[in-house]
């Protein structure tokens, strides 16, 4: 009976050492760090939200955090205080292994790792609404996948800057007479004078640019959005004899105006240098030649003239802002044999630039 | 007898199995959490919990000096502490609108805008600005972005400068619908202010009209 309780009491004091020496080894092995779901720090960790002003919703968040060794599996919550409304499906990547497709709530955003390693570890597609008051605002990482860390976000009472300017409309214009030798260009700034055609023959037809005849220049600048134009008047409609008001030489359209026929008007030139303007920018507009003075050949020896009239002709344009675009302007005459000999043959052409803002 | 010889040696060879890695990594520490966490195996004790810190204490612990405290580290000579500082960043924008005014094309406008940072972060922060589109009218007349470096006068130029430590570059450039990083730093700050003059010049061909943009600023801290 002894002996039978002498060999219990040692079997039992055997079974429980074996007991103690397997808790001692499962506790040691915890304690090196042998078993894989053990918690880990991430580093490097950051959240690169859409909007940092408080109360804006549907903010995107791009996280990003640096994990340790891993491998790392299982869920991932990211837990924003202050925040509110979370929606969305948070995805994303990681090294080694995947990211599961997660849930947004309230304030926290779940996804799943499977096996994620030592690495970049990004978590996107989740929105929220920014916190109502601004200050700094920890979010805390935890979950199943045994990742912990905290980081902070901002939000602010204002995060944008409005700026504003404005540009007063503006426009400038310049028209005058200017020698034949010297092309029109974009420094041009001589206003008024006169044209003097000279005595006018039957054999020939007298024009701008001929015999030092002198051209017309015309500048103009402006920031009109939808550009301006040019038109001229003229005072009589034709050459007219001061001295005898009755006897005139028409203005009339005639491509080209013949020589020894009757006739006056104008046209702008159509030659490459005849126009032009700044290089700006932005890029401004080049002038347009408008009808009946815009024929495709309109120099000193092509006389294919427009009409004026008492009343404004469009005679150039630009579509948008220009700065110093000039035109030059050639005049014409010719005459027949039936035209009444007068010295003061004469008009005034009158010369309005209007914009367009 | 063997088996009592038995028992205490195992439960010895535990102790020392137990005990070792904490002896061995009796001075751990850990960074970029801003914990310092040392232990001694020891007769007793146990922690003191507040909202803030985690105070541990023992019983037989040599008292060996005095503690080190700054803002974001505490050492403790002698006993095992805990210091935990919590994540923080915060960033303010003003003003929240620049008027530039009437611009003219013999002189550049300017305004300014200062954004200003305090961060613990480890890593640093960055500050980006992404606009809602050119400094524009409504009819979608704008004037350009500066391409060049620096916004000049007459030239039909608009863009930002920067000015503070923490700026990300001394040039003028584009504000525009691609993020643009405007201010760094690599590690924790305190009211760091990066000082942006927006620019505007312009050319006698910028549309008549009034202009305006948004510009919105966004810092993010890397901890």
């Amino acid at each position: 009976m002894n002996n039978e309780r002498l060999i219990m009491n040692s079997k039992t004091k055997i079974f429980f050492a074996k007991i103690l020496t397997i808790a001692v080894i499962a506790v040691s092995i915890f304690q090196f760090g042998l078993l894989p779901a053990m918690a880990a720090t991430a580093t490097g960790i950051s959240d690169t939200m859409s909007r940092n002003k408080v109360g804006i919703t549907a903010v995107t968040h791009s996280v990003s955090m640096t994990l340790p060794s891993g491998p790392f599996s299982g869920t991932l919550t990211l837990t924003y205080a202050n925040f509110t409304a979370f929606a969305g499906t948070p995805t994303g990547t990681c090294a080694g292994g995947s990211v599961g497709s997660g849930t947004a709530s309230s304030n926290i955003a779940t996804v799943t790792l499977t096996t994620c390693g030592a690495g970049t570890l990004t978590i996107t597609s989740f929105t929220g609404t920014n916190p109502a008051a601004a200050g700094s605002n920890t979010v805390t990482i935890a979950g199943a996948a045994g990742i912990t860390g905290s980081f902070a976000v901002a939000s602010v009472t204002d995060d944008q800057v409005g700026v504003s300017a404005s540009v007063d409309p503006t426009i400038t214009f310049d028209v005058g007479a200017q020698a034949s030798a010297t092309a029109c260009a974009t420094t041009f700034s001589v206003d008024g004078g006169t044209v003097a055609l000279g005595t006018l023959s039957t054999t020939t037809v007298t024009s701008s640019d001929l015999s030092s005849v002198m051209h017309i220049c015309s500048r103009l600048t402006t920031n009109a959005a939808s550009g301006a134009v040019v038109t001229v008047k003229s005072l009589n409609g034709n050459l007219k004899s001061t001295s005898a008001t009755s006897d005139v030489i028409a203005s009339n359209t005639a491509t080209p105006l013949a020589t020894g026929t009757s006739g006056y008007g104008l046209c702008v030139g159509s030659a490459g240098g005849d126009t032009g303007m700044d290089a700006t920018t932005p890029v401004g507009v080049l002038p347009t030649r408008i009808s009946p003075f815009n024929n495709a050949s309109c120099t000193s020896a092509a006389h294919n003239i427009g009409a004026v009239t008492q009343s404004a002709q469009s005679i150039w344009s630009v579509s948008a802002a220009s700065q110093n675009a000039f035109a030059r302007i050639y005049v014409k005459a010719g005459i027949s044999g039936t035209v009444v000999a007068h010295a003061d043959y004469a008009d005034t052409l009158t010369f309005v630039a209007t914009g367009t803002f | 007898m063997t088996t009592s010889r038995s028992i205490v040696f195992t439960i010895l060879a535990g102790v020392l199995v137990l005990g070792a890695p904490k002896f061995a990594f009796g001075d751990t520490m850990a960074s970029g959490s801003f914990i310092i966490t040392s232990d001694d195996l020891t007769a007793g004790g146990g922690n003191i919990n507040s909202p803030s810190f985690i105070a541990e204490s023992d019983m037989g612990g040599k008292a060996t000096g005095e503690d080190a405290v700054s803002s974001s580290f505490k050492a403790c000579a002698g006993y095992p502490c805990t210091l935990t500082v919590t994540p923080s960043i915060t960033f303010t924008v003003s003003p929240n609108s620049v008027n530039l005014g009437t611009l003219i094309s013999t002189a550049t406008a300017t305004g300014t805008a200062t954004i200003t940072t305090t961060s613990n972060a480890g890593s640093g922060y960055v500050t980006t600005v992404i606009a809602d589109g050119h400094l524009r009218t409504a009819g979608g007349q704008y004037v350009p972005d500066v391409t060049d470096g620096a916004v000049t006068t007459g030239a039909g130029e608009y863009g930002i400068g920067l000015t503070g430590a923490d700026r990300a570059f001394a040039d003028d450039r584009s504000v525009t619908t691609t993020v643009r990083t405007v201010a760094s730093n690599a590690g924790a700050v305190t009211n760091s202010s990066v000082t942006v003059t927006f620019k505007a010049a312009i050319s006698r061909t910028v549309t008549a009209g009034s202009y305006s943009q948004i510009a919105t600023f966004i810092s993010t801290g890397t901890f």
